[in-house]
């Protein structure tokens, strides 16, 4: 897993829950007069940048969200600011109008086109912001092989004691359809499944090819329930499972990173503590 | 007395005085011999058949009786080792023999409390008391004398805030606060059965358990009296005959058994049904009563109450029969959900539903958003084009009666996928989200937009093409997710956002606002 140490390595010293953005951009999007300095982060755009190293989240994606969460004024006047050596409008510049280009997407899954993923103009909803832990490919990758390899065995098997024109389309079927589940499988998961830590909710976007966005209100969220299995420990990866009140809300981010996981799982738990009622 | 726990519990005391709900008691001892009546009252008519066929040997006699030897004991022993007490915190209730099992439930987790009184607990005066919660599977309280298991429902279903210590006064602890269950103050009743209801009855799928049973019990009895030469003696009949002659019999039989059958069992399950509203402490509460051997009885608590659904079978709505459900939230026995109506008038449903409700019109009779043309085209796409797949490759490879019958499906199964579609429809009210769907079993729900607790949007390859989703809000009560089918993707998320104010904002892309900020 060359390419997953990487990414484990590159921890952030802070979760970064919101849309990653810092907490000071946060509140200063809520309500800029809380934040103080004349211009509140914008005033400094240096401080900003520190800010948002602090939580480890991207420069550009933070200010992009910024733009597109702030007032008509603030977005032109983060435009105009963000300069720094790119031209004005860079930020925004880069957004179709038909597609909204995931932020994650285009710096760290360097390899995604727009083209292999789901379009997701068709959906109003935006994309939540963080992905899975790159070895979750190979988690995966391994999980399908299995099942399928034990598919294959037992056809391999079969075709020693009885040979018939069915049993060897059926084998050149278990290899074509198996071969697409190991090798392209993982890989469009990988760049589908999506968390996010809202202010007030758990968002997130999974399954291929039937896309599923779950989004469970914190103050509703009962249980929440961290699981490592033998070939997931290995991995250094976590799925995690919040419970809901209803028979079917539970939600389950399968291939998070360990660290990451048992963070999530700590904020919701505090968050979820806070609420004094049963969340029915 | 309150928070005291005795070594060794006293004997049940058999005065139903509400006080000793405080201490750790037993059921009724009665219980014992119930389950082994209950098992009788079914054994003794199979019994009195195996002697007068003629298959009832010694053995036969004698294990049956060792049987129920065996429930005697066992009834016994869970008499002897169950004790259940009400304090004014929790209702504890201790199981088991040898493995040994202390439940502590409290009080404000408890969401409903149902009775039931099966035809030989009746005789014997007992209930079993079963009590869902929010956050447990519940417990059933098997065996309570009934005039203490009416009482221990509604002490049950008290609001505990008033049980709380710090509203009590210090000076009274000789008095377990658990005991004052308040008297319901003045009944209202919503709805009771009306004879007519009966007419419904056959046009519900309750008569298919009566025309299987009675089938099966005239098989079984018939291969014993003929030496298992029934089924060919039958057989050879029907090869003997025009096939036309048997379809005739049968189509003049099943009729002639359903038609009683789904009476008798209607009767059974909503005779003397009756829909109440009580005031206590706690709000209001919603009970039913109903049944004729077995009668029920269950209560739930305004606050509980999630919304309702009504329920249309194929052949009940082809005669403008409805049944309505209230969602009622909690898991287990008395949770999920609770009939507010048996198969009846649509007209009565409805009413029922906004009474239940305390609306004047209820949401789910409110006229609903129809869904694009897309969804219908998904629909005969879904139902139609395997059929009509199946056909072509039977008229290649198939006798002709096999691809007829093939093809006759094909605008079969498009009248089904118009209808499906048909029914497919939302709409938002002040209060409820309103869905429905189905055909077979055509199914419009009312969640109050309070009670949904997440949105589950999904997406298939097809959906994706056709710009369509499903948006299915979960909640606490009944089936936990209840879904718009094959919505426009931006009516969807717009109907999610609207219905829970706040909570898709932050998610949302607003186009034309990105538009124009970017123009």
């Amino acid at each position: 897993v060359p390419d997953g140490n990487r990414a484990g390595r590159r921890r952030p010293t802070e979760l970064p829950l919101s849309s990653g953005l810092s907490p000071r951009i946060r509140a200063w999007l809520r309500d800029p007069a809380a934040v103080p300095g004349p211009g509140g982060p914008l005033d400094d755009l240096d401080t900003l940048r520190a800010d948002q190293a602090a939580i480890g989240g991207d420069f550009r994606r933070a200010l992009r969200t910024l733009a597109d969460e702030a007032t008509d004024e603030a977005a032109d006047e983060i435009v105009g600011e963000t300069a720094g050596g790119k031209p004005p409008g860079e930020v925004r510049g880069d957004l179709p109008a038909a597609q909204y280009p995931d932020p994650v997407s285009d710096t760290v899954d360097t390899e995604s086109t727009p083209e292999s993923l789901p379009e997701p103009a068709q959906v109003p909803l935006r994309r939540p912001c963080h992905q899975l832990s790159r070895r979750v490919v190979t988690l995966w990758r391994w999980r399908t092989g299995a099942g399928w390899g034990l598919l294959l065995a037992a056809q391999l098997i079969a075709l020693i004691f009885l040979r018939s024109t069915w049993q060897s389309a059926g084998l050149i079927a278990t290899v074509a359809v198996g071969g697409v589940a190991v090798g392209a499988m993982p890989e469009r998961r990988y760049r589908v499944h999506r968390w996010e830590l809202t202010s007030d909710a758990l968002y997130t976007l999974q399954g291929w090819p039937t896309l599923h966005w779950e989004i469970a209100p914190i103050s509703r969220i009962q249980n929440v329930n961290t699981e490592h299995g033998p070939l997931e420990r290995k991995l250094r990866l976590a799925t995690l499972t919040v419970t809901t009140a209803s028979a079917h809300g539970a939600i389950r981010i399968e291939g998070l990173d360990r660290d990451v996981a048992a963070e999530l799982a700590a904020e919701l738990t505090r968050v979820t503590h806070a609420t004094p009622w049963d969340a029915t | 007395v309150i928070g005291h726990t005795t070594a060794t519990p006293p004997p049940t005391p058999a005065a139903t005085d509400a006080a000793s709900f405080g201490q750790w008691r037993r059921v009724s001892g009665r219980v014992a011999i119930a389950g082994p009546a209950h098992h009788l009252a079914h054994i003794v008519p199979l019994l009195v058949l195996s002697v007068f066929v003629g298959s009832a040997t010694w053995w036969y006699i004698s294990a049956t009786a060792a049987v129920l030897a065996l429930i005697l004991v066992k009834g016994v022993g869970r008499w002897f080792a169950t004790h259940y007490r009400l304090t004014g915190q929790h209702l504890e209730v201790r199981t088991g023999l040898l493995h040994r099992d202390h439940l502590l439930i409290r009080r404000d987790r408890i969401r409903g409390v149902s009775l039931t009184h099966k035809l030989t607990y009746r005789v014997l005066g007992l209930a079993v008391v079963r009590i869902g919660t929010s956050d447990h599977k519940g417990v059933a309280l098997d065996g309570v004398l009934a005039a203490d298991a009416a009482h221990l429902q509604r002490l049950l279903l008290t609001h505990p805030a008033d049980l709380r210590p710090t509203t009590q006064p210090a000076t009274t602890p000789s008095t377990p606060p658990a005991t004052q269950g308040p008297a319901p103050q003045g009944a209202v009743t919503l709805t009771t059965f009306t004879a007519r209801w009966l007419l419904y009855a056959p046009f519900t799928p309750a008569g298919w358990a009566a025309v299987t049973g009675l089938a099966g019990a005239i098989t079984k009895v018939a291969d014993r009296l003929t030496d298992n030469t029934f089924d060919t003696a039958v057989l050879g009949w029907i090869t003997a005959h025009s096939p036309w002659l048997t379809a005739a019999l049968l189509a003049a039989a099943v009729p002639a058994i359903y038609v009683p059958g789904s009476i008798a069992v209607y009767l059974a399950l909503y005779w003397d049904f009756r829909l109440t509203r009580e005031h206590s402490d706690r709000g209001g509460m919603l009970r039913v009563n109903r049944g004729l051997l077995t009668t029920r009885a269950a209560s739930v608590t305004e606050a509980r109450l999630r919304g309702v659904e009504i329920v249309e079978w194929l052949p009940l709505r082809a005669v403008g029969g409805a049944a309505a459900r209230a969602l009622v939230a909690g898991r287990g026995a008395a949770g999920s959900r609770m009939t507010l109506t048996p198969p009846g008038p649509l007209r009565e449903a409805q009413r029922v539903c906004a009474k239940a409700l305390r609306t004047t019109r209820s949401p789910t009779a409110w006229p609903l958003r129809r869904h694009p043309h897309a969804a219908l085209r998904r629909r005969l796409v879904r139902g139609v084009a395997p059929a009509v797949l199946l056909a072509v490759v039977l008229t290649v490879a198939a006798p002709p009666w096999a691809w007829w019958t093939a093809w006759a499906l094909v605008p079969a199964l498009a009248a089904v996928s118009w209808d499906r579609y048909r029914a497919l429809g939302h709409a938002l009210t002040t209060r409820y989200l309103v869905t429905r769907s189905g055909c077979l079993r055509r199914h419009t729900a009312a969640v109050q937009r309070t009670g949904i607790i997440g949105w589950r949007i999904s997406q298939t390859w097809g959906q994706r093409r056709a710009g369509l989703v499903t948006v299915s809000a979960t909640t606490a009560a009944a089936a936990g997710v209840y879904s718009v089918i094959d919505i426009d993707a931006d009516t969807g998320l717009q109907l999610a956002a609207t219905a829970v104010p706040g909570l898709l904002d932050d998610l949302l892309h607003h186009d034309d606002e990105r538009h124009g900020r970017r123009r």
